[in-house]
């Protein structure tokens, strides 16, 4: 490495200390390269003070506005659920509808006069006393568990939720 | 040891929160992309004006640099920094335009470029603007070939390693260390010739 090399990079602080010493017994006996450091330091300072410069205030906007539209357009991501469960969690919502229409028809006049959603009441009512217990429970748990995950599944699949690795 | 008097949006924060940006541009949130456009657009425009020396043409440049980079984002691969991938994109694009220029009747792969800083003498309001050194130097770095200023900002000014400067330019390490000595100690020739000649006036 050359003299001037060497003037550099004790300028910028990266010698080694035997190659600092070096330079230091250097400078105190050689004045013009004294004159040297002075002006690589006056040069290191400026190039430091570089300023950044700045566009338009309307830049990004005209970087928006050209950008193409759909590129990168949100993926439709696939359920995850099987259709089955689908087909599933409708079927036993039929059931429960059929269930409760015909208990109504058969029953006839279950509720009497009484209002829309009492009569429904009413016929709820029965079919809960025609089923037995146990099997209600395991229908409602499934019932439940079902609408759960497919609402879940939805969620994800309209990306509302969005899991981070 | 370099010093960096610009904002440092390298650090790994920095990185971490580059990437939730792209992940989500990719994910179709433009809005997104306009954070990165936001972030690094004085950056992009300082290269390309460093390069062009045109404010109209730089910010023609920078503009497609933030497209082109919208349009590749699906094929970064993380192997570098955001920011060293997009200041590359922006060197190609400046450095293309320069070249349909054509600026400089010289080659600009010319090895020997870092040895020209331009004796052009100043005019009165360049003169006035020399009173202190830092204009001499701002003023020596107008006259160098646009390359050349280029690497010296991507250096001192935007705190660019050596390793980064070649991946950007394409140019390899040790001829990055070389360049930069060369124009450096020719900016320090330039300044003391400079200096000379004002002494000479004075007396």
């Amino acid at each position: 490495m050359n003299i001037q090399e060497l003037l550099w990079k004790y300028a910028e602080g990266q010698c080694s200390e035997p190659e600092k010493a070096e330079m230091e017994r250097i400078l105190v006996a050689d004045e013009s390269l004294r004159e040297e450091l002075r002006l690589v330091q006056e040069v290191q300072s400026a190039l430091a003070g570089m300023e950044v410069e700045q566009p338009s205030m309307r830049f990004a906007q005209n970087v928006m506005e050209a950008l193409p539209k759909k590129l990168y357009a949100p993926t439709a991501i696939e359920p995850l659920l099987p259709d089955t469960l689908k087909t599933l969690f409708w079927a036993i919502v039929g059931i429960l509808v059929m269930m409760v229409a015909l208990v109504g028809k058969v029953h006839g006049p279950v509720g009497g006069q009484l209002p829309y959603f009492d009569k429904l009441a009413a016929s709820l009512d029965v079919v809960a006393r025609l089923v037995p217990a146990d099997m209600a429970l395991y229908f409602v748990l499934v019932f439940l568990a079902l609408t759960v995950l497919l609402m879940f599944d939805r969620l994800l699949a309209k990306g509302k939720w969005q899991v981070h690795p | 040891m370099q010093v960096n008097f610009a904002k440092d949006y390298s650090n790994t924060l920095g990185m971490d929160n580059d990437q939730h940006l792209i992940t989500a541009t990719l994910r179709g949130d433009q809005a997104s992309f306009r954070v990165l456009v936001e972030r690094y657009q004085d950056y992009v425009f300082t290269v390309a004006n460093k390069v062009l020396r045109n404010r109209e043409e730089a910010e023609e440049a920078a503009q497609d640099t933030f497209v082109k980079a919208y349009r590749a984002l699906a094929g970064f691969e993380q192997r570098s920094r955001f920011s060293t991938w997009l200041y590359q994109i922006a060197w190609r694009a400046a450095i293309d335009r320069q070249r349909l220029k054509k600026l400089n009747s010289q080659s600009i792969d010319d090895n020997n470029s870092f040895l020209q800083i331009g004796d052009r003498e100043p005019t009165p309001e360049e003169h006035l603007q020399q009173k202190n050194t830092k204009a001499l130097v701002h003023h020596a770095l107008s006259q160098m070939k646009p390359e050349d200023a280029s690497l010296l900002a991507f250096y001192y000014l935007q705190e660019q390693s050596v390793k980064e400067i070649s991946e950007i330019t394409g140019l390899t390490e040790s001829n990055i260390k070389v360049k930069l000595f060369r124009l450096r100690d020719a900016l320090k020739n330039h300044l003391a010739k400079q200096l000379k000649t004002e002494v000479k006036d004075l007396l």
